[in-house]
């Protein structure tokens, strides 16, 4: 952990339970409690389905999913980019009701990168956003 | 009479048991959208009338493939005129699907298990 952490994964979905597992374990040392915990795997879980979902796969390039974690002032964010795929469809009613519900804001821009900020107070009870035992 | 069958992973398993009455289905672990996909077919021979009973209390997650998967039954078995009752959501399913306000569109019964 330093002021980024990074994450490629292959750009399907049983792959996106490892981006999950890594989010829960950034979390813990965060100091999230159990329920942002499960939060925090919906969110990356919800932005991964989302490129798988409405982005193409690039055609003669590696079909990966990055993931980047960062603080972000009173936030966490996270930024995940399928790799020279296109955007071929808007997320969900379901995917944007999760992400609206779950963050301070999100975007899923062209390039088929989705950007999302966690607030870090409401998951570590900390109103300046100071992380408990760790620092992004 | 019941007949059973189960299936699963290290991740998420199903356990379905067919009884006069309707089938009961208990789904356990990560319901997400590398699951959704095998489970989606499990009412496939579904008949007129049928009541599915979806019992979720062993379910840690679920995501909106998963929910889309909910959707889809709910809609298939209201059209054969039957319904999908899901059953004691546990608290991850309670808040997924309160965010999503599908607990207003979706049969739930029973409030939140302990985890």
């Amino acid at each position: 952990v330093g002021t980024q952490m990074e994450l490629v994964i292959p750009a399907d979905h049983p792959h996106v339970r490892v981006a999950r597992l890594t989010a829960t374990g950034l979390g813990s040392l965060l100091g999230f409690d159990v329920e942002s915990l499960d939060e925090m795997r919906l969110v990356i879980d919800e932005m991964c389905s989302v490129l798988l979902e409405c982005s193409s796969p690039p055609a003669d390039q590696p079909d990966r999913l990055a993931v980047v974690f960062r603080r972000a002032g009173p936030a966490l964010r996270i930024r995940v980019e399928r790799s020279h795929a296109e955007v071929v469809a808007a997320p969900s009613a379901i995917s944007r009701a999760i992400l609206d519900a779950l963050c301070d804001r999100w975007a899923f821009m062209q390039g088929a990168i989705v950007v999302a900020d966690v607030p870090l107070a409401r998951h570590t009870g900390d109103a300046t956003g100071n992380t408990a035992t760790g620092e992004v | 009479m019941t007949d059973s069958s189960s299936f699963g992973n290290e991740t998420f398993s199903v356990r379905v048991s067919r009884t006069p009455n309707g089938r009961y289905i208990i789904a356990s672990g990560e319901l997400d959208g590398a699951e959704a996909e095998s489970v989606q077919s499990l009412i496939d021979d579904a008949t007129p009338s049928e009541r599915v009973t979806l019992d979720v209390s062993e379910l840690t997650f679920i995501d909106s493939m998963g929910l889309r998967m909910l959707v889809d039954w709910h809609r298939r078995l209201h059209q054969l005129g039957g319904k999908l009752v899901i059953q004691h959501p546990s608290v991850p399913v309670e808040r997924v699907l309160a965010a999503t306000q599908l607990d207003r569109i979706l049969h739930v019964d029973g409030s939140s298990s302990p985890t």
